[in-house]
């Protein structure tokens, strides 16, 4: 039997196509702002992210669940029991946008440098990066995902709107209108010009899952300081 | 909230689909009776192997289309090479990007494959196992082989890829398998990239990673 590749196709259109940001579909920004506006008056409590997710990893998941589960923490109240809050976090009660860095915006942060495990970078495409990330579920139910943005360079077209291009990625996400942004660490412009209460900073190293091979905790990093060994060694 | 809890919830809906076999505990019989308790209630076992070293789409739209083949009642179940396999067989091997292999161990292979789902309303993948001599203790096991663990359980359906030409006709030498063998032409898994020279596959976001291309 021949792989049919258009049923898998079906399968990525009907789970994407909705939940990924179309530069077709206007000012970048905008659209984001719309759909929390739309879930804030189906009754949802939104949380917002950002990152580049540049090959995914068992810590990108961890860290995008445990945004979800921070979000129910706050909505029900710590003093709840933990199945209670993870069955929320994984409900449509709960909503997490995530901006996902643009390809210039990771090339201008981490290609060839030490952060970014010293190769060029992205390794794969914004849309690719998108694609997989739309694919993943919370708890085996619920998309882990419900919105993809974008933002960096060329995150917009024709667009002045200094959310869509500002380099900060928190600033730009907090922009949306979520109503906590759960981030690794907060800019002087991004506490300059937002709430503090609307961000919950995490430390993302924390209960982070480490892999005996790589002898470290998983990041993209690590994994491309793995595989470039034996090259920094020629 | 304390940090330990988001991984302990993030873990809890593995519900024991990763079978961890070890030098002292062998699961293969443990796996063979749950393989016919699906099948007694109606259940299509598919089976395949695979590396899974840095996950990609291509691998998930796999694992989809795996899962498809056995329609509505499908029960995907997974074989992963051992740590000492894929070191074996793919270490520094020019058409695997020239590369130490594994680039990640069995345990975090096997968590990212179990934790994904099917169109995001139900599990992917119904039970994750492993095979390499070095899954048991030096006894002959099913699960030294990926072809002795299909053989072993009997599928209703074998995947493997027009790659693993070994593997494909071992199961075709087998003149007492029930297990329909399927295989897939790898060129038809078809998500590209604009980075990645052909096809996503580990292999090319290796040499992405390597050499800038």
């Amino acid at each position: 039997m021949a792989f049919d590749s258009a049923i898998t196709n079906r399968f990525i259109i009907k789970n994407t196509e909705t939940r990924i940001s179309n530069l077709d579909d206007g000012c970048t920004a905008e659209v984001a702002r719309q759909k929390v506006a739309e879930w804030h008056r189906m009754g949802a409590f939104v949380v917002a992210n950002a990152g580049a997710y540049d090959i995914l990893g068992l810590n990108h998941l961890r860290g995008l669940t445990q945004a979800r589960i921070i979000g129910a923490a706050y909505k029900l109240g710590d003093f709840e029991d933990l199945n209670t809050i993870y069955d929320l976090a994984s409900s449509d009660e709960i909503r997490l946008i995530l901006s996902l860095d643009t390809n210039e915006a990771i090339a201008e942060n981490k290609s060839k440098k030490s952060i970014g495990g010293g190769s060029i970078r992205p390794s794969l495409d914004w849309q690719t990066r998108a694609t997989m990330l739309s694919l993943q579920a919370v708890a085996g139910k619920h998309d882990m995902v419900d919105f993809i943005t974008r933002h960096g360079p060329n995150s917009c077209r024709d667009c002045q709107d200094e959310t869509c291009w500002h380099s900060d990625k928190t600033y730009n996400v907090a922009s949306t209108g979520a109503d906590l942004t759960v981030v690794k660490s907060l800019s002087e412009s991004t506490r300059n010009r937002y709430p503090e209460n609307m961000f919950h900073v995490i430390d993302e190293s924390d209960g982070a899952f480490f892999d005996k091979v790589l002898d470290s905790q998983i990041s993209t990093s690590a994994l491309i300081r793995r595989v470039r060994q034996d090259k920094e060694r020629e | 909230m304390d940090i330990s809890t988001v991984k302990a919830l993030f873990e809890s809906d593995l519900d024991g689909r990763i079978l961890k076999s070890d030098l002292s505990f062998c699961d293969i019989d443990n796996l063979s009776k749950q393989v016919n308790r699906w099948r007694q209630a109606g259940d299509v076992i598919v089976f395949t192997a695979g590396v899974f070293d840095i996950f990609t789409i291509n691998h998930l739209l796999g694992l989809y289309h795996y899962k498809i083949l056995g329609g509505k009642r499908a029960r995907l179940i997974v074989s992963i090479d051992s740590d000492e396999r894929v070191h074996s067989s793919k270490a520094f091997r020019e058409d695997k990007g020239n590369t130490v292999k594994p680039i990640l161990s069995w345990e975090s292979r096997s968590l990212m494959v179990a934790k994904q789902s099917f169109n995001n309303e139900s599990v992917l993948v119904d039970v994750v196992t492993r095979h390499g001599t070095d899954t048991c203790s030096g006894i002959r096991c099913p699960h030294d082989d990926n072809v002795d663990i299909a053989k072993y359980i009997s599928p209703d359906i074998i995947v493997v890829t027009n790659t693993s030409l070994d593997t494909i006709q071992r199961l075709e030498a087998d003149a007492d398998t029930r297990s329909k063998v399927i295989v897939i032409n790898e060129e038809d898994l078809s998500y590209s990239d604009l980075y990645i020279d052909g096809k996503i596959s580990t292999s090319g976001i290796i040499k992405r990673i390597k050499n800038g291309i």
